[in-house]
């Protein structure tokens, strides 16, 4: 099979036409959208969807917690989500929600955090109400918090075990050094094993200010519906005065190199650098280049040369900037490395083919439609657009951006942005020649 | 990707749970060399996904052989008789605007494009050729040796790994290979092609087949296109009726296996031999099944008396859908000072399981609806959807996923617990852990665990073909 390593991407829906609803909402083709003191409430309707996802945004991420309390954000939402609320306890609430046919589940990350539920959307009014009481009414029981204290310990403990999740972390640690970024949302043992019941309230009340909220359900509901009962459910709520911090950016002066000894049978590389930020044309083209070097990276170290089983490429987007990277796992770096820098130079002095360019754009088109055929993937897209750009129809714009992309487009972002990779080894750095590391 | 030929414990349970999907409104036809289609029409976005998934896996390897399947699954996406040259054949890949791959496993091999519909039909004649005309060439088998090697390093370097695998090991000692989908490192490094010819002409033929297509097609036209393509993939002799699978012998007793490996946490499992998808074990796989749903549940007894309780990090049950013995598995996570707390407070929760009270009419009914709702789950996603049923067909037959969920909802208390008393309870187990030397040296050893879980040495017995 192929190694497959996530990096994150858009993904595409259809076109819309403005129509307009109502005064308190707007339609564009089959979305509406809504503000509701200070919450953004966007909702799409799809008649033939069995499924619906209720997708709550909690703006902040690594701004809301710092390095002494990393993590408190993570195990305030798991115990909100798994303990029960004031009215319904632990048990109470998930078999009410096992009754529904209904899963719900947070996330953390980087600009902000996230409680969503789905199931069948004959149950959504009491899925949503649900969602609701986990927000505003958390038990946050003890027995809970040392349940997913426990849970998250473990995650931890995993993270380093496992060689990807121990090279993500690197990544993380070695590019956003003194960054908000660096302390990661499931923060360190020393910090998870301490946190107080008291810290997680005061936590999950600060979250709770309509400003800081974004709500996004797809599924066959009725619009306005799901925007009225939005309103009624978090009338009582403070709309407060977050606003989302511009975070400092990441520069690099050279390349650098960064290793970490363990006995692998295989090195775990990664080198990265700062691509095209998001919502830019030529975000279009780092897109559509990162499909195609990807391609490249697996016929010349792969398939040709037996190097790798894995060769990747992708992009991480943030409201603060775009890291991208190339990444394989092998146990001959002095001749994998070299393979691979030839690509990324190829990228910066050849043209593409109108073929190969037109097969990266097929790909990259098809992944981004693939990555929205579920409802949580359109919710989960639709709140990354807006996010990141402040417009959920972004996504729609980078369908036609990548579309409109030229070879001479790709060729300028590798010349822009490829350069002074940050590269980091997790194996055994006798491996891997620095000054070869560092040349790129 | 769960099914993967890197089978960690973690992505058994996947497995297990992915295999719970049914039936979505589908129409199939089988064509005259036995060849079988399924097509799922899902006109929701401009996509299509075609999978071919064969019958075979591990479960057709005996040691000469462990290892193969994987390496033709690799094989398959080299030069064919129609498109010779590998440079040409991943240019028309990508000019497809295609996302690929396969997996190996246990009792399936598959292989599959999704595209967009402008190119489904490049895609299906892409496949045929594919399948029917591989053609291992000698110089790509000796590069794509060393790929598949470099997945083992990748696999060997997750200690999860090791536990999985020395757990399949011991539970099916006679014949470790039929479970070992990604094989031997010494096996694969020796391959030729005439052993890759012989497992061509053995299990990849249009009998063993199924030809899979969901998305934004129309049925009457995958049916028409299929007709055209396959008509010249001969047919085969039925390959289980000329080389019928082993007989895993039963556990002759309980064992532990202990795994050292560089880990902060303990993680292990009690396994047992459970049902096979065949005959009388038929209705012990839905108890199964619906009993696993019952337990998944943050709310049900035992992970109130196991997690809730503190003993254990993370519990979790489940038997995995096999024509050929599926292991039933309760696997653990423990905090390294709290081992015996939770391995003692499984043992005591087992016996419960049968206990007439232990989950409510109502626990029954939500597991059943969880069912269904898989099954929508299963439906919103037609790329993946494939795979489900690949799965489905190969270990248990697509009548047994038609029926799955129906067959789920008349389960009763009483084949629940004639299912523990027939494969669990006083039943021989393996019990596996796995913790840091650190953790061992200090007690947590295998005398300990032996004397813990009621346990004997294991007297190893040769493994066979």
């Amino acid at each position: 099979m192929r190694s497959v390593k996530s990096f994150s991407a858009f993904a595409a829906l259809s076109l819309f036409v403005i129509t307009g609803c109502s005064p308190a909402a707007k339609t564009e083709g089959d979305i509406t959208e809504a503000k509701i003191a200070g919450m953004k409430v966007i909702v799409k309707q799809v008649p033939t969807a069995e499924l619906a996802t209720a997708r709550l945004l909690l703006r902040g991420g690594s701004r809301n917690w710092t390095k002494a309390d990393a993590g408190i954000e993570q195990l305030a939402l798991n115990v909100a989500a798994g303990g029960g609320t004031e009215s319904l306890d632990k048990v109470a609430f998930g078999r009410k929600l096992a009754s529904l046919g209904g899963a719900l589940h947070s996330e953390t990350g980087e600009d902000w955090s996230v409680l969503q539920v789905k199931g069948p959307g004959r149950a959504y009014d009491d899925l949503f109400g649900l969602l609701v009481d986990v927000l505003l009414h958390p038990a946050l029981p003890a027995s809970e918090i040392e349940v997913a204290r426990e849970q998250q310990i473990a995650q931890i403990r995993h993270d380093d075990e496992d060689p990807d999740g121990r090279l993500n972390l690197l990544v993380n640690q070695q590019l956003w050094k003194g960054h908000p970024y660096e302390n990661v949302p499931q923060g360190t043992l020393e910090v998870v094993q301490k946190l107080r019941r008291d810290q997680l309230v005061a936590h999950m009340a600060k979250l709770r200010e309509t400003s800081r909220l974004v709500l996004i359900v797809v599924g066959n509901v009725d619009p306005a519906k799901v925007i009225d009962d939005a309103k009624k459910a978090l009338a009582n709520v403070p709309e407060g005065s977050y606003i989302q911090k511009e975070l400092p950016k990441p520069t690099f002066a050279n390349a650098t190199l960064f290793t970490e000894q363990r006995k692998l049978p295989t090195n775990y590389i990664q080198g990265m650098f700062v691509g095209a930020p998001i919502g830019t044309e030529e975000f279009a083209a780092s897109v559509v280049l990162t499909t195609m070097l990807g391609e490249r990276l697996f016929e010349e170290v792969r398939t040709k040369r037996s190097l790798s089983y894995a060769t990747n490429t992708g992009c991480d987007e943030s409201q603060t900037a775009t890291m991208c990277g190339i990444y394989v796992s092998a146990v001959d770096p002095n001749k994998t490395l070299p393979v691979m820098f030839d690509e990324l130079k190829k990228a910066q002095s050849t043209l593409l083919s109108d073929d190969d360019l037109a097969a990266a754009k097929a790909k990259t088109r098809t992944e981004m439609l693939m990555n929205t055929e579920t409802t949580d993937g359109q919710a989960g897209a639709l709140g990354r657009a807006f996010m990141l750009t402040g417009d959920w129809r972004y996504r729609n714009k980078l369908l036609d951006q990548i579309a409109n992309v030229k070879a001479a487009d790709l060729q300028e972002y590798a010349k822009k942005h490829f350069g002074k990779l940050q590269m980091i080894l997790l194996g055994d750095p006798k491996q891997l020649n620095e000054k070869l590391a560092t040349s790129f | 990707m769960t099914k993967t030929a890197r089978l960690s414990l973690c992505s058994l349970l996947l497995l297990a749970s992915l295999a719970r999907a049914s039936a979505p409104p589908h129409v199939t036809k089988t064509l005259a060399n036995g060849l079988q289609i399924i097509v799922v029409e899902n006109h929701a976005q401009p996509l299509a996904t075609v999978e071919i998934a064969v019958r075979t896996g591990s479960m057709a390897e005996p040691p000469e052989y462990n290892g193969l399947s994987h390496l033709y699954e690799h094989m398959f996406f080299k030069g064919n008789q129609a498109m010779p040259d590998q440079s040409q054949w991943l240019s028309r890949a990508r000019s497809l605007g295609a996302l690929w791959n396969g997996t190996t496993n246990t009792e399936l091999v598959n292989y599959y494009f999704t595209t967009t519909t402008d190119h489904f039909a490049g895609v299906m004649e892409f496949m045929r050729d594919a399948i029917v005309s591989p053609k291992f060439d000698p110089m790509e088998l000796e590069k794509e040796r060393v790929v598949v090697t470099g997945e083992m390093d990748r696999a060997e370097s997750n200690p999860f790994y090791f536990l999985n695998h020395e757990t399949q090991k011991r539970l099916f000692y006679k014949y470790p290979s039929r479970k070992d989908a990604l094989g031997d490192r010494q096996t694969v490094l020796k391959t030729t092609v005439e052993q890759l010819k012989t497992i061509q002409e053995r299990y990849f033929i249009p009998n063993n087949s199924v030809l899979l297509v969901t998305g934004d097609v129309k049925a009457d036209e995958v049916f028409k296109m299929s007709e055209s393509l396959y008509a010249s993939w001969k047919r085969g002799e039925e390959p289980y009726v000329k080389y019928p699978l082993v007989q895993h012998p039963p556990l002759a007793s309980s064992s532990v296996v202990l795994v050292q490996q560089p880990v902060q946490t303990v993680s292990g499992s009690f396994s047992w031999h459970g049902p096979s998808v065949k005959g009388a074990e038929i209705p012990s796989t839905y108890a199964a099944d619906l009993f696993s749903y019952t337990q998944g549940e943050p709310s049900s007894k035992m992970q109130q008396a196991l997690v809730d309780s503190g003993a254990c990090v993370s519990v979790g049950l489940s038997w995995f859908t096999q024509a050929n013995v599926g292991p039933i598995s309760l696997a653990f996570e423990a905090a390294p000072g709290k081992v015996d707390r939770c391995v003692l407070a499984i043992m005591a929760e087992l016996p419960k399981f049968k206990e007439t009270n232990y989950v409510s009419d109502a626990e029954l009914a939500n597991a059943a609806f969880r069912a269904e709702v898989d099954t929508m789950l299963a439906r919103e996603k037609p790329s993946e959807l494939t795979h489900s049923i690949a799965f489905w067909w190969s270990t248990a037959g697509l009548d047994y996923y038609l029926s799955y969920v129906d067959n789920l909802k008349k389960v009763t208390r009483p084949q629940i617990a004639s299912y523990f008393d027939t494969y669990v309870l006083g039943k021989p187990f393996v019990f596996s852990v796995m913790l840091s030397p650190n953790l061992a040296k200090s007690g947590l050893n295998q005398a300990h665990f032996e004397k813990l879980v009621g346990a004997k040495p294991w007297l190893a017995a040769g493994s066979a073909r």
